[in-house]
């Protein structure tokens, strides 16, 4: 198609002309090919075009002549010009100088030929120069090439997409040979992992167990219990239906829906009414229904129906139980309720339940008044008693007039729980003496009720827990001596009711109780004597008052009086005396407080303080005395404003007087018991002088709460009782190191006397003082608790950060006597102490935990988290389960242990090939 | 519809066909295809032996035991990974996670291999067991177990110490007067006899019934022969010994509160501590950590590892004297008798006391059995106790009354046999329910053959934990440590390089030119080469053993040896020279 020769020629016609014809050049001038890719449309066009020229020009070739010989004519016709112009306008062998041939009139004329040079065209050819030089210039230059490194980066490109390509297609397979625990080389020729999972003698020695008992071994190990499919396409089979089936499964569904969402629309609309009387109707009517319901489930005789009633009445009611609401508002109350007239047994519940609410909504009074803001861990009621009135149903709890206010021991520190069962248990012993006691004895019948109301192991257990929590930790020794304060009390404790025992069956109930009553303040006191020099006392009381009408005027007078105990730390006699009062009050319906009552009785009055200095020994007892006086003022004039005028003293019967009397000559007919015991007691702690031996009731060596009986009649003045109580306690302040050493050393526990061993202790130790003095006797020296304290305090405070102060006075300034470093230095050169971490044995103060780090050991310890985790924690569990056999099974330990590559001994191992990894077409591919 | 389920039910009977078709082959193997092709299919497929009655079992796969069974096997529950970085990583812990799941499981599977069942005494009601004498139990049991009840009457040499081998086979007795015996008990067999030459404190077995150390005025160790092997001065006036099996140490404490760890493998000195608190009064071992408690005369119990030379734990228990300590094979409880009376049980992981009681006249002796009964022996009463969980003890389990005062106690591992050495001699008393019924013979194997015992031996030593790995908390070395780099390097003794960079302080107003930070530069160099070089002189004349005293600059002897004398026998240098700031050095 290109016609070569042509545009030889024509290159040849241009060069030779040289000036005029460089355009053209450009059009049939093409450069070599450089590039495959550069035989694109662009030349094809080109050449195409050039063909369409030179056809052109054959024809115009003629024309043209037509056209010269018409210019000659033309240029005839004037006649000036004879001389022809003789254009020479192709080449030969020999030009002439004068005539041109006419053979090149055959060639190709250009356009530009035709155009006159310089101006002589004028605009008018100017402007067509322009537009063809444009026009040529639009549509045939050819885009110049592409640079060569802009070709090479092209070049780059496509083949780096394509060597991608390549690779990415193996990444899967990569990354599974990374991610798989282990890998097998060579690839596929060995089921390594399920060799491994595999038990070893079953790879090791073939598949069968011949014996039977390797055969019940077997099947005890490998017994199946899991049912499980026969196979995949039979279970696709199994669960298949039939296409009716699934019709009628989809219609019914469909069904489903349509009337679910019709409810949803019913009830949205009805929800959105806002009538109260509409929504009061559908209630009506609702009950009304299920009112039916159960009038005719109950007449119908059909057990199985009701019990299932019932059971979910039950459970309605095990729901509400858990909220403790008690009320008579939930669905098993109101279901009760129906029931009622049908059984008489569910009205019973019914009100036990009411009942229960009304215990569970009381003020829990006591909670408050004796929480000293350290001690609200855990608050827990011991023991509550509740006294019916005389009148009224005891079971309707709307008709229980009395208001009681219960008893609360406050449990301090989980670990002490025991403590408190401990405190139960004794509680019930002495309950169940007093019971036994009871039988026998005739007298006063009012006063039979009377219970032990004070009891002492609550409170101490409680007073010794508060203790305890309020302990700072390096304030061991004090714990360590109220421990054993609290040890000392309780075997006096013991004893007393040995010797209660012993006169079992004389004394009449009461005076027992009184006497009971009597050791337990006595070893209160005992106790709070002790504490007192920590000035940390707390008094629990249980107290009850039971005054019919004026249940809030008593009730804020308790809380008055109780107020003031928090306030003066009045010991428990107060409350005691309260107590033993109101049994003869209630009797005769007085309403009168019993504390008042009491209080207006001058005798009694000083019984009131007696204890209440020995408590304070530290205190001025004529202070407290004072103290003690306002707050009885104040609580008379409290009851007062009430307009409880009864209480006045004016207006006392002869017959409380009478019972006062009687009781106070109880308590000192149980003196001389108590005598004895506080004797064996002192004689225990080898503490007696030579004027304390006798058995005679002296003030000089009773016990505070013996004294409190006796002062009653023998020193009624103030002043005398104070000093002889000052007296008792400096006796008992010496003794008390001795005793509470000799004591805790025998008695740690009482409460882990038990079982057989304990009987025998018991039988022993009190039968063989001799022994139990040796024993004393030997550890006598030694203070071990002290010394360990001592020890660990010694510990804490050698290992605890210090400040060093490298100051060098007189460095930079002057020193002397009365000169003080400048602080500023003082500062620079004090090198301050590392921050505080917590001792680990900070809350056990019986042990010494090393805080020295175990820098042997951390030599095999890893120090820094390694690769893949983040936290220590994620790498610690991952270290969690141990790897040997020792520990884990051995197929586990082998598949734990596995190496990250498998390999064959021998085994040539070839780089993965496509054709492994993708089949056939990845052997096609490359 | 009746046509395609006829179908369906076509086609299942048809797949039921083809399945049992295959178990019949599974179980069958080889006979129905004959032939090398066939033998090499019936390789592949028969991996597991099916049960004859069992062909067509509805239930695949092996049955999961009890998930509580499987709770006790786990180590821990198991947490994401979803923390790990690296995919392959994640990947492959999750793996692991499985995989301990599944060792869980196993374990579980094989507690049914486990064979015998652990039990006790039971008595009718208003019995009680610890009224029971030994004649009784012994009428009741069979002929083997009841010849296993014997005194042994040894009224010269007494009293009498009686220790059990760990695999219970042998028993060694030890009479104060120096009688020494090692019998094999269940045979009625005296492997030898000798007289100590002295007296007899404390005995102990090592590793294996093959040798015994006994401590007299010296350690010494015997073979089973009674041939002394061994006599390590170095231990004398041992008063208790203790054996720790996983470390081969032999721990004695002496009369004077020395507290010595001997490695018996290779015989060095692990570590001789000095305790510091008088004479010990009872020693035991806790096996599951291998900490040692010792306990005092103040009623003090401290406990002790190898690597510390102060006590882990200063445990205050009595307000007498610790009379004995014993501690619960699992590691879980301790129990103290004090001189007071008092036998206290302890929670040995939170350090509280669970329970205690008094015995009259106190406790001298205590023990724990394998599973967990308490021996105590005051006087000439012994009685077992079966504490509880809770730390009840209850009443005595059983009770039996010696001719003699107790001088040692000690359970048979695995036999429910209680040894108790007197002063006259030897008992083992029958404690049904004492000893664990179910032994790992590849860990201690009660019937083990000579061969066993070598390979045994072998592979101990092997596994032979060191001696610094000893700690309170036995997971303390899967645990990060969080020391700085600095202060491990202090502990390796590897002394932390000293930077080189010297950073100086900025001064103000034109003191902080070029050159006087140049010469400031200077100083701090050449003072630190200061210390360098004295601690090379330090170090090497303490290599030389030149002592403490001949120290840099102090003698010209320590100088001379170290080759940095001059002509005239003056120290080269100034390094005998003091320097102005040396009084901030120490």
């Amino acid at each position: 198609m290109f016609d070569e020769k042509h545009f030889h020629s024509e290159l040849f016609h241009s060069e030779h002309h040289g000036t005029t014809e460089s355009k053209p050049l450009n059009v049939t001038a093409r450069p070599p090919l450089l590039f495959d890719f550069s035989d694109g449309i662009d030349g094809d066009g080109q050449l195409l075009e050039l063909e369409e020229s030179s056809g052109q020009g054959a024809d115009g070739d003629h024309d043209s002549y037509h056209h010269r010989k018409l210019l000659e004519a033309i240029s005839h016709i004037d006649g000036k010009d004879s001389r022809a112009v003789v254009e020479r306008s192709g080449f030969t062998g020999k030009p002439s100088e004068f005539s041109v041939s006419y053979e090149g009139l055959d060639e190709k004329l250009e356009i530009a030929d035709l155009l006159p040079s310089g101006n002589s065209g004028g605009r008018v050819l100017q402007h067509l120069q322009k537009r063809l030089e444009k026009l040529v210039h639009a549509e045939n230059t050819l885009p110049a090439p592409t640079p060569q490194h802009e070709v090479e980066k092209a070049r780059r490109a496509a083949t780096y997409t394509k060597a991608k390509q390549a690779v990415d297609k193996w990444v899967p397979a990569v990354l599974e040979g990374r991610r798989d625990v282990s890998l097998v080389l060579p690839r596929g020729n060995w089921n390594m992992t399920n060799d491994l999972a595999r038990p070893l003698h079953d790879v090791t020695r073939g598949s069968k167990a011949k014996t039977p008992l390797e055969q019940e071994v077997w099947t005890l190990l490998h017994g199946t219990s899991t049912p499980a499919p026969h196979s995949k396409a039979a279970r696709i089979l199994s669960n298949a239906m039939c296409i009716e089936e699934a019709r009628a499964r989809r219609a019914e569904l469909q069904k489903y829906r349509a009337l679910q969402s019709y409810f949803e629309a019913k009830a949205r609309r009805q929800h959105k009414i806002k009538s109260k009387i509409y929504h009061r109707i559908q209630k009506r009517g609702r009950v009304k229904e299920e009112n039916k319901q159960l009038e005719k489930l109950i007449n119908s005789n059909d057990p199985s129906a009701v019990d299932k009633h019932f059971q979910l009445l039950d459970v309605a009611r095990i729901k509400e139980r858990m909220t403790l609401r008690h009320k008579n508002t939930g669905k098993w109350a109101k279901a009760q309720a129906l029931i009622a007239k049908h059984d008489p047994k569910a009205r019973a519940e019914l009100q036990e339940q009411l009942m229960r609410s009304k215990e569970l909504n009381r003020k829990q009074l006591t909670t408050t008044l004796f929480d000293d803001g350290c001690s609200d861990d855990e608050i827990q009621s011991i023991d509550e008693e509740t006294k019916p009135c005389d009148f009224g149903s005891s079971t309707n709890p709307w008709m229980h007039t009395s208001v009681q206010l219960e008893s609360c021991a406050t449990l301090v520190g989980k670990d002490k729980k025991k403590e408190a069962s401990e405190v139960a248990e004794d509680m019930k012993d002495n309950e169940e003496l007093l019971k036994i006691d009871s039988d026998d004895d005739i007298i006063e019948d009012e006063q039979t009720v009377c219970k032990l109301q004070v009891n002492p192991a609550p409170r101490l257990a409680q007073e010794g827990q508060k203790v305890f929590s309020k302990e700072p930790i390096n304030d061991f020794n004090e714990g360590n001596e109220y421990c054993e304060v609290l040890f000392s009390s309780c075997d006096v404790n013991v004893e007393a009711f040995e010797t209660i025992s012993k006169n079992d069956g004389i004394k009449p109930t009461m005076k027992l109780s009184k006497q009971i009553g009597k050791q337990n303040r006595t070893i209160n006191n005992e106790v709070q004597s002790e504490m007192g020099k920590r000035k940390r006392m707390r008094c629990k009381n249980k107290m009850k008052t039971v005054t019919k009408n004026s249940v809030n005027v008593s009730a804020k007078s308790d809380e008055y009086v109780l107020e003031k105990c928090e306030e003066n730390v009045v010991p428990s006699d107060l409350m005691e005396i309260t107590t033993e009062t109101h049994s003869t009050n209630c009797k005769k319906k007085q309403k009168a407080k019993a504390g008042v009552v009491k209080l207006e009785h001058n005798k009694k009055r000083s019984d009131l303080r007696i204890p209440s200095s020995v408590v304070f020994d530290d205190v001025d007892g004529e202070e407290l005395d004072d103290e003690v006086d306002l707050a009885f003022q104040k609580l008379e004039t409290v009851t007062n404003k009430k307009g409880n005028t009864e209480i006045k003293t004016a207006k006392r019967t002869k017959k409380t007087k009478e019972k006062s009397r009687r009781q106070i000559n109880n308590k000192r007919a149980s003196v001389e018991d108590m005598e004895r015991t506080m004797k064996e007691d002192y004689a225990l702690s080898d503490n007696l002088d030579g004027e304390q031996h006798s058995g005679v009731t002296h003030a000089d060596h009773i016990d505070p709460g013996q004294f409190n009986v006796c002062s009653i009649f023998d020193y009624p003045t103030k002043e005398h009782c104070t000093s002889k109580v000052d007296h008792v306690v400096e006796k008992m302040k010496a003794g008390n190191a001795r005793r509470k050493q000799v004591l805790t050393e025998i008695l740690d526990k009482d409460k882990t006397e038990q079982g057989e061993g304990a009987l025998v202790v018991e039988d022993e130790w009190e039968g063989d003082k001799s022994q139990r003095a040796l024993i004393v006797e030997a550890f006598s020296g030694d203070d071990v608790v002290g010394d360990f304290s001592k020890e660990k305090n010694a510990k804490v405070a050698s290992e605890a950060p210090q400040v060093k102060d490298l100051t060098l006075p007189g460095w930079g300034e002057w020193s002397g006597g009365g000169i003080a470093p400048n602080p500023r230095k003082r500062r620079c050169f004090t090198i301050r102490a590392s921050p505080v971490v917590p001792r680990k044995d900070r809350s056990l103060p019986h042990v010494i935990l090393s805080e020295k780090r175990n820098a042997a050991l951390a030599q095999h310890q890893v120090a820094e988290i390694p690769y893949p985790f983040n936290t220590a924690a994620d790498f610690e569990q991952s270290l969690r389960g141990p790897l040997g056999t020792t520990w884990i099974p051995s197929q586990a330990a082998r598949l734990l242990t596995q190496p990250r590559v498998h390999t064959q001994m021998g085994a040539i191992i070839k780089p993965m090939s496509a054709e492994e990894i993708f089949g056939d077409a990845g052997r096609h591919g490359d | 519809m009746v046509a395609a389920a006829a179908a369906a039910g076509s086609k299942r009977r048809k797949t039921e066909k083809t399945k049992a078709a295959t178990a019949a082959f599974r179980l069958s193997g080889g006979k129905t295809s004959g032939g090398v092709k066939g033998k090499k299919k019936e390789k592949r497929l028969v991996r597991e032996w099916i049960p004859r009655g069992e062909q067509n079992d509805p239930f695949v796969g092996a049955s999961r035991p009890p998930e509580a069974t499987i709770e006790k096997h786990r180590r821990g529950p198991a947490k994401s990974v979803g923390g790990v970085r690296g995919d392959g990583e994640r990947s492959r812990l999750k793996v692991q996670e499985k995989t301990l799941e599944t060792a869980a499981e196993q374990a579980a599977r094989h507690t049914a291999l486990v064979a015998y069942e652990p039990g006790f005494i039971e008595v009718d009601e208003g019995h009680e067991s610890g009224r029971l004498k030994q004649t009784d139990i012994t009428d009741c049991v069979d002929l083997a177990s009841a010849a296993k009840r014997f005194d042994l009457s040894l009224p010269q040499f007494g009293p009498y110490s009686a220790c059990y081998s760990a695999n219970g086979r042998s028993l060694l007795l030890a009479g104060r007067g120096g009688h020494v015996a090692a019998v094999t008990w269940r045979s009625h067999k005296l492997a030898c006899e000798f007289h100590a030459g002295g007296k007899v404190r404390a005995t102990s077995w090592l590793h294996t019934e093959g040798w015994f150390a006994v401590a007299g005025r010296w350690l010494s160790v015997y073979d089973s022969q009674g041939i002394e092997v061994h006599c390590v001065k170095r231990v004398n006036e041992a008063l208790h010994l203790r054996y720790l099996p996983h470390h081969f140490l032999l721990a004695s404490v002496n009369s004077r509160s020395y507290l010595h760890y001997l490695d018996i493998s290779v015989g060095t000195e692990v570590a001789n501590i000095p305790m510091r608190t008088g004479r010990p009064s009872a020693m035991a071992l806790n096996p599951q950590n291998a900490i040692v408690c010792v306990g005092a005369h103040n009623g003090v119990v401290r406990m002790w590892a190898p690597n510390c030379q102060e006590a882990l734990v200063t445990l205050l228990c009595h307000r007498g004297p610790v009379r004995s300590v014993a501690v619960s094979s699992g590691g879980e409880y301790m129990a103290t008798a004090g001189g007071e009376g008092k036998v206290t049980l302890w929670d040995v992981r939170s350090l509280s006391p669970l329970n205690s009681f008094v015995i009259p006249g106190g406790v001298g002796h205590l023990d724990f059995s394998q599973r967990g009964l308490l021996a105590t022996a005051s006087g000439r009463n012994v009685k077992v106790y079966r504490p509880l969980a809770s730390g009840e003890f209850g009443d005595p389990y059983l009770s039996h009354y010696l001719s003699t005062a107790a001088s040692s106690l000690h359970f048979c591992p695995f036999e429910d046999i209680l040894g108790v050495g007197h002063s006259s001699g030897f008992s083992s008393l029958l404690v049904p329910g004492a000893g664990e019924p179910n032994f790992d013979a590849l860990e201690v194997n009660p019937y083990q053959s000579k061969k066993q015992r070598q390979e045994w031996e072998v592979k101990a030593l092997l596994e032979k934990i060191p001696p610094d790995l000893i700690s309170l908390d036995s997971r303390q070395l899967i645990r990060l440590d969080t020391a700085t780099a600095e202060q491990r390097a202090k502990e390796s003794g590897k002394v932390e390089e000293v930077s080189t960079k010297i950073e100086l302080r900025r001064r103000a107003r034109g003191r902080d030119s070029t050159s006087s930070r140049q010469r400031r530069k200077g100083l701090i160099r050449v003072a630190r080469q200061r210390v360098e070089i004295k601690k090379s002189v330090t170090a090497a004349s303490k290599r030389l053993g030149l002592g403490a005293k001949t120290q840099m600059g102090d003698g010209s002897a320590g100088a001379k040896r170290l080759g940095v004398v001059g002509k005239v026998g003056k120290p080269i240098g100034d390094l005998q020279k003091r320097s102005a700031l040396d009084r901030f050095a120490s």
